[in-house]
């Protein structure tokens, strides 16, 4: 299928033991059947009928999916999904990479770099969310007052629909970026040190490197690190809730708010599903289109 | 002043971006970690102040004395170290089978456990729980760590670091009559010590702070974990800032500790780099 | 031989029943959101309750009220809800709807608490087309707090306006955005103010017979003259959410607060020169919001004759004069019994008197209908943010908001 190179050679491995495999495979594959797998089926089969958690379920067909295609609101959450994933991704993975290339190498203070820039992984979204309303306060947070000692008005982000989105991608980005850092590092640890030297030996500067070893070898960590990033952003929930519950005026609403609020604010859980069946799908393809292009094994 | 040469202007440079990469990164918990040393009235004040203006320990005094703190703490070892531990062996044998191992429905299997990852977790909620409930998991262990034995992040992250492993060494191993199973136990778990590093401090982190799901699983105060003990500060109208924010620099230790620990693991010399110099 | 063992049995049996009815505690769950401050109140309550009644043990959890929600509503779907919820008014309807909810009319009649000594909206709240579903645990009235020191520098006796015309031109006087404003005017995740202030013309969002009122005249004017302050002398920062106007009042940076009465020991403590007034009279009538949370007893409970002796047990120990008092004096709420209001332990409280006098005229926001959260996010909320943002006329976004909620009245 998707995720299998179809001109990858016969590997010497097929020689072992085929069934050996769903022996490995069948501790995760039962828990995931039972407690992620079932479950998603029950939405799927509840995104059919107006279960609304309280009510009993009567089947209605693709009433549903039909009420999806009209509603104006989760179109909105839609694009607002996309504008963050947009915002985030990129940006989040170029800057990961290139911290990680800068501290892999010795330089003073690695360490100190390192835990420094991995320490808003470590904490929780919602604590860090807090402590960024705190500092993003447009009247009484301490960024607008420095700012204000050296005469720069900073406008009120997070109530504008115009720029609160674009304060929770700040604050995303710098929530996350440690997290691919810390995976890219692990990756450039895996590059065999050989491989540079014979491309100092041919010649190579270091941008040539980076190009011609680093970032090929680098492939399927990057194709990890991309393909987790858009999985993360599109159902982003912590951070939105916390800061400005999807406002001013829906603009920061994503997808995932959006099926909160119909699962545990108007309780019509059926349709909350709905949505997510329609997330589901959009992520799946996404995911199978992106290991096409980035996840061949190397050789 | 001697002219630079222009490799250390480059790295100065590099240095100067890194500072202020980490004054930014830092910044919020010097604010988190100032703001648990103020008396509550100090906390929200204009002009903001990050420094207290007098330290003071009531908040940590609040936090001991107020929630069980201790019994929290364990809990949250016990809970965030088990599934951790689970998901680390789990993992990797699934990650191995994807990796390394041909077996018909891999890749309809791969999508399945990609697929684990594509719902959230407000979807699931409910049907998780009435599974809890009739399997009688409500407030015990097993029903707060067996449905996060295993983590398909954790599947698709090993997979990817084990697909980088050159695979000379296995297949001298497989002529000399090695089993999968050694392959797996003996080669292929020693040089993943970086990924396997790394991946239990995102596990152990994750579910450390993870609030809802021992919130909804639990029903006892003498089973429930830190993050839910603290937002026991945080009420509806008012949320004690200054007791919330010690709770949490004393909750960001422990995780600190073991990022610290697992460092020193993908610092350097792993062995990959050795075996093909 | 063999009848000889049948005694046996049977009395070792009886001991065993006789021993066991003795020590047989009815054990009650009880949920609620009461974290923060309130929770040490609470908890020492239920404490007291439980040493005082060896024979039930109440087993309380607290939880942040939005997790509470979403743990609330999979245990009543699996049937392992609290025996006891401390519900809001705008979450009842829906879970009698939802048949997970017990009526309990006769509490008024089998407990020593009797209706009248509660205060009618509170009950009111946690009525739902005719029948009962619970007792007050807390209520509250909006009250309007101001900063005195911010009404003296600005050349103002330190009192509080009367009326809507002093209200405003307080508000313009005080205002110097940004260092200062007049007012806050939350939007989002607050009290009732916008509401309040509807009521206060004869408007409103959804009257008590379930017309719709908010494109009335009446609303239109009551929404226009403030919002045309906010847009004109920006008497308020827009786009506000509840917790940033406590922040602004506290720091100085804002003059007038419409605010519950659970601030009134952090700005005490935080040093302001303050005081909490009623709503100014509105052109029409005087005005504020109530808000209530019910004690509301679970289906199982109620069919259950000895819980539910038990829960009534608890709900008449909590609406005691005793309990009401250490309540109101514990948390600073107004007690829930307007009989004790005047007791001299309650005047002795700097605030808690004056929240009581709120009670007496309070109403509760959007209450009585299952739709409040469609209501409050889908027609409310936009309505009043693209006003105050400017994306809307008062005229035109208020039309709008009239059709979609006839559109979910319907």
């Amino acid at each position: 299928m998707f995720i299998g190179n179809p001109k990858q050679k016969k590997q010497p491995i097929a020689r072992h033991n085929q069934h050996i495999a769903y022996l490995f495979l069948f501790p995760s594959l039962a828990v995931f059947m039972v407690f992620i797998i079932y479950p998603i089926g029950f939405s799927l089969w509840s995104s059919f009928t107006n279960w609304s958690l309280i009510q009993s379920a009567e089947y209605v067909g693709w009433a549903n999916y039909v009420r999806l295609w009209k509603d104006q609101r989760f179109w909105n959450a839609v694009y607002n999904t996309v504008v963050y994933t947009v915002g985030v991704v990129p940006i989040g993975t170029m800057l990961s990479l290139a911290l990680a290339v800068a501290l892999n190498q010795n330089l003073k203070g690695t360490k100190f770099f390192r835990t420094a820039i991995f320490l808003p992984v470590v904490a929780s979204t919602a604590i860090i969310a807090i402590v960024w309303t705190f500092l993003f306060d447009p009247q009484i947070g301490l960024f607008v007052y420095y700012l204000s000692k050296i005469r720069i008005t900073m406008g009120a982000w997070l109530r504008d629909p115009d720029y609160a989105m674009l304060a929770i991608i700040i604050v995303s980005i710098w929530k996350n970026v440690g997290f691919n850092m810390v995976i890219f590092l692990a990756g450039l640890q895996g590059i065999p040190y050989s491989l540079y030297e014979a491309a100092k030996v041919d010649g190579a500067n270091r941008l040539q490197m980076f190009r011609y070893v680093t970032l090929p070898q680098l492939r399927p960590t990057t194709a990890f690190v991309i393909v987790m990033s858009v999985l993360g952003s599109f159902q982003v929930f912590d951070q939105i809730y916390v800061m400005t519950r999807g406002g001013p005026l829906y603009s920061t609403e994503t997808l995932v708010q959006y099926i909160y609020h119909h699962g545990f604010v108007t309780f019509q859980m059926s349709y909350g599903a709905t949505i997510a069946m329609f997330l589901l799908v959009v992520i799946l393809a996404l995911t199978i289109f992106q290991l096409r292009l980035f996840d061949r094994p190397i050789d | 002043m001697v002219v630079l040469h222009g490799k250390r202007v480059e790295r100065v440079m590099l240095f100067a971006v890194l500072v202020i990469i980490s004054i930014a990164m830092l910044f919020p918990f010097l604010w988190m970690l100032f703001t648990s040393l103020k008396p509550e009235a100090d906390v929200v004040t204009w002009p903001p102040r990050l420094l207290p203006r007098r330290i003071s320990f009531t908040a940590y005094k609040t936090i001991w004395h107020d929630i069980p703190f201790l019994q929290f703490f364990l809990n949250t070892i016990v809970f965030a170290g088990g599934v951790t531990l689970s998901s680390l062996i789990l993992d990797s044998f699934s990650a191995y089978a994807f990796a390394r191992l041909d077996f018909p429905g891999k890749n309809a299997l791969f999508a399945v456990i990609l697929i684990t990852l594509m719902v959230p977790f407000h979807v699931v909620m409910i049907p998780v729980f009435s599974l809890l409930h009739q399997f009688g998991w409500i407030n015990t262990y097993a029903g707060l760590m067996i449905p996060r034995a295993s983590n398909a992040f954790g599947i698709f992250f090993l997979r990817q670091f084990f697909r980088g492993i050159p695979r000379e060494l296995e297949d001298a191993a497989f002529v000399d009559g090695a089993n999968t199973w050694w392959i797996y136990s003996k080669i292929i778990l020693p040089l993943s010590k970086p990924a396997l590093a790394t991946l239990a401090v995102f596990h152990f982190m994750y579910n450390w702070n993870d609030f809802l799901w021992p919130l909804i699983v639990t029903t006892s105060v003498s089973m429930r974990t830190l993050p839910t003990g603290l937002a026991l500060f945080m009420g509806k109208h008012v949320v004690e800032y200054a007791s919330l924010m010690a709770g949490v620099v004393l909750s960001l230790l422990p995780v600190t500790i073991a990022y610290l620990s697992a460092q020193q693991h993908f610092v350097r010399g792993i062995a990959l780099t050795g075996l093909k110099g | 031989m063999r009848s000889r063992r049948l005694v046996l049995l049977t009395a070792v049996t009886l001991v065993l029943l006789l021993a066991g009815g003795a020590y047989a505690k009815t054990t009650l769950t009880f949920w609620n959101g009461f974290t923060g401050p309130d929770r040490p109140v609470v908890e020492s309550l239920v404490q007291q309750f439980n040493d005082e009644n060896p024979d039930i043990e109440i087993e309380m959890d607290i939880m942040p009220w939005d997790s509470f929600m979403q743990k609330l509503m999979p245990s009543y779907i699996v049937g392992k809800g609290p025996d006891i919820a401390g519900l809001g008014a705008e979450l009842l309807p829906r879970l009698v709807e939802a048949g997970v909810l017990a009526p309990i009319d006769d509490v008024f009649t089998e407990t020593s608490v009797p209706r009248d000594v509660l205060a009618p909206f509170a009950v009111d709240a946690a009525t739902y087309k005719g029948k009962l579903y619970g007792t007050p645990m807390s209520s509250f009235a909006l009250l309007m707090y101001y900063n005195k020191d911010h009404f003296t520098a600005a050349g103002l006796a330190p009192e509080a306006p009367n009326n809507w015309d002093e209200w405003m031109q307080a508000a313009i006087k005080l205002s110097n955005p940004p260092q200062q404003y007049g007012m806050v005017l939350p939007t989002k995740e607050s009290p009732a103010v916008w509401p309040l202030l509807m009521w206060s013309n004869g408007g409103g969002i959804l009257g008590e017979d379930g017309e719709v009122l908010i494109d009335s005249k009446e609303t239109k004017e009551a929404v226009s003259f403030w919002a045309d302050a906010v847009h004109q002398h920006e008497i308020s920062p827009v786009g506000l959410i509840g917790p940033e106007t406590d922040k602004l009042f506290q720091t100085g940076k804002a003059s007038m607060h419409i605010v519950g009465p659970w601030m009134t020991a952090g700005f005490t403590e935080a040093g302001l020169n303050y005081d909490v007034a009623p709503i100014p009279e509105g052109p029409k009538t005087r005005a504020t919001a109530g808000g209530v949370t019910s004690m509301a007893v679970s289906k199982q409970a109620g069919a259950d004759p000895e819980k539910r002796k038990a829960v009534y047990r608890f709900l008449e120990f909590w609406n005691s004069e005793e309990s009401q008092i250490k309540w109101a004096l514990g948390a600073g709420f107004p007690p829930n019994r307007i009989d004790i209001a005047d007791s001299p332990e309650i005047m002795a409280h700097p605030w808690v008197p004056k929240f009581a006098a709120g009670l007496t005229y309070a109403q509760g926001y959007l209450v009585g209908t299952p739709k409040f959260s469609e209501i409050e996010s889908d027609v409310y909320e936009p309505a009043m943010e693209s006003i105050l943002l400017g994306k809307q006329t008062v005229e035109a976004a208020l039309d709008e908001a009239g059709q979609k909620l006839r559109e979910l009245v319907k």
